[in-house]
């Protein structure tokens, strides 16, 4: 029972988080049996963070409806996720303060405060640390570094044992991200002999990504970010990662795109919602195949890149392997979605819904509830990806006469006796498997079963994968 | 067996209807008219749990559409099959088919199709279980 501590830190740790939980719902490959998300940013009403601790809460809520044995075929939300605490982050102490308060600055004598003024702008001391660092990770640095002194890095230490493993989701460019990273990679390679797991949180396999500049912000005159600082911030946090970080983690994984679009311009706070990216997308696959690393022994960088670059990707712009991850489960959960979103209420007269006791006040309890929303997200992850620069839109969202062809570059196959087309052969399969299911699970565990089931016959059946 | 099967449609005396049930009976036009409507509902039924079955057709509405061609058929068969073998008795000894013998064949075309329908039903519930799509149909 490996456990996987995945640390998102800022805007980018949980969007990417967010890509992750997607990943997982859908059953892409994870040798680690429990995923344990820790969201670290200072601004509490940060709307991307809050939104990634819904999904992740949600994907908890129903895992914790399904059960898993040797028996079972689902491998829908098969990997746990465990809470380090009920709302995944990591409080930051004093986060409410303005950064000279945090520091003290009135207290200091003249040299220090010569000092200071020298390593941080006015803009910076009366910054109020609420929305983050606004890009500045000279300021993160100080405020992120009593972290490790925190309970919740205390629980974080005691629930560490032999065989888990660590992975850190930062950006490179921005403010909480690039001071975060170095300083918690620090944190845990010198863990403090207080702590308890101290010498397996110094030994422990880390990974970690760092994500290059896939964004940029809109000019504007009121806030602290400027995009033109990106590059330059970037190369800086590059030659010290070099000799201060690459070496201390096993496996590092850098992602960047030349291609960028640039979002509004928000500090922080409730606004700030950047649509979801293929980066983060990528940067899961990165935690995901880290998961998997089986040869630890040697540090390793590894940069992710795609078979074309074109402007919108599908399935087949990608490289085989990452192919091979992502087509079919993706594709599982996106016919389950739309079954679910277009048919299921529409069908409870079937035979597969009678046979599994799936009655109308099934739609109404909170386990399907939050089925339907997480998959809402789900959708609208995909649309937002689809949307973006770089796009990734695999499939045809806006529908069509035949939901088969709704995966980008892939015909589906009809046979000469086929009577039964688009959702119709969807419902005739799932009466099928129905049959074959194990009566004695509980109805979430069939549903989840006979739905994966389904799935996996019609990707052989109309895509032969 | 003869008598048996006169009373299906006889319902033992109440829907005897005198000298067109003599004919019937003592003829043995009976029987033929039962076997064709078993096998029409034997067909109908397997066919729609087994050919025609799908999703789509796994619907009360379809399946009681069923009922009712089997019914309509039967009813045909019941009237055609009456009506041509007695006018063929009739006819060997010269004479026609009374008239009054046609409200006697409606009458014996809708007992039939009632028989069809109720056969039907219970062909259903022997056959429907190992249907891949109506086996929940009618319940």
């Amino acid at each position: 029972m490996s456990k996987l501590y995945v640390f998102g830190i800022g805007g980018t740790g949980a969007r990417v988080l967010k890509s992750l939980s997607f990943l997982l719902a859908a059953g892409v490959k994870c040798k680690s049996s429990s995923v344990v998300p820790i969201l670290i940013d200072p601004d509490a009403a940060n709307g991307d963070v809050n939104k990634t601790v819904d999904i992740l809460q949600r994907y908890q809520s129903i895992r914790s409806k399904l059960s898993f044995d040797a028996e079972t075929s689902n491998q829908f939300f098969k990997t746990e996720i465990s809470p380090l605490n009920p709302n995944f982050r990591i409080n930051i102490q004093d986060s409410k303060k303005k950064f000279k308060e945090f520091i003290d600055y009135q207290d200091l004598d003249k040299k220090n405060k010569a000092l200071i003024s020298l390593l941080f702008s006015k803009k910076n001391l009366n910054a109020d640390l609420e929305v983050g660092f606004k890009g500045n990770p000279n300021m993160g640095s100080v405020v992120l570094n009593q972290f490790n002194t925190s309970k919740d890095f205390e629980d974080f230490a005691s629930s560490f044992s032999q065989g888990d493993r660590i992975f850190i989701i930062s950006s490179i460019f921005g403010g909480t991200g690039a001071a975060g990273f170095p300083l918690l990679l620090k944190n845990i390679r010198s863990a403090s002999p207080s702590l308890n797991n101290h010498s397996l949180l110094k030994s422990a396999p880390i990974g970690a990504v760092s994500v290059l500049p896939y964004f940029g912000v809109k000019k504007d005159n009121d806030s602290d970010i400027e995009k033109s600082t990106f590059i330059s911030k970037t190369k800086a946090a590059l030659r010290y990662y070099e000799y201060g970080v690459n070496d201390s983690v096993n496996s590092m994984y850098y992602l960047g795109d030349k291609l960028v679009k640039d979002y509004d311009n928000h500090e922080g706070s409730v606004a700030q919602q950047n649509d979801a990216h293929f980066i983060e997308l990528a940067s899961a696959l990165a935690i995901l195949d880290f998961a998997n690393e089986t040869n630890l022994a040697t540090n390793k960088v590894k940069e992710f890149g795609v078979a074309n670059e074109s402007q919108t990707l599908t399935f087949n712009d990608l490289e085989s392997v990452t192919k091979a991850d992502l087509v079919k489960p993706l594709s599982k959960y996106y016919f389950f979605n739309l079954y679910l979103k277009n048919q299921l209420s529409n069908n409870l007269e079937a035979d597969f819904a009678k046979r599994l006791k799936i009655k109308e006040p099934f739609l109404y309890e909170e386990f399907y509830q939050n089925v339907e929303r997480f998959n809402d997200l789900f959708w609208d992850w995909l649309n937002e990806m689809a949307v973006n620069q770089r796009g990734f839109s695999p499939y045809s969202l806006s529908g069509g006469s035949d939901i088969f062809n709704s995966i980008k570059g892939y015909k589906p196959h009809r046979g000469f006796f086929e009577k039964t087309k688009n959702y119709e052969r969807i419902t005739a399969f799932l009466n099928k498997k129905a049959r074959e299911i194990n009566t004695s699970e509980s109805t979430e565990d069939r549903f989840m079963e006979v739905f994966y089931d389904t799935t996996e016959n019609l990707m052989a059946d109309k895509y032969k994968l | 067996m003869k008598d048996l099967v006169a009373n299906f449609y006889e319902l033992w005396g109440g829907a005897y209807l005198g000298n067109f049930s003599d004919q019937m009976y003592s003829n043995d036009l009976y029987f033929p008219v039962a076997l064709y409507s078993i096998v029409v509902a034997l067909v109908l039924t397997i066919a729609y749990y087994y050919i025609i079955d799908r999703p789509g057709t796994a619907k009360l509405s379809i399946w009681a559409l069923n009922l009712l061609v089997g019914a309509i058929l039967s009813a045909i068969i019941a009237f055609v099959s009456a009506n041509n073998d007695l006018t063929e008795i009739f006819a060997s000894i010269g004479e026609q088919v009374p008239a009054s013998y046609s409200s006697d064949m409606m009458m014996f075309a809708v007992v039939n199709a009632m028989w069809t329908i109720l056969l039907m039903v219970l062909l259903s519930f022997v056959l429907k279980w190992k249907s891949p799509n109506s086996s929940y149909v009618p319940f």
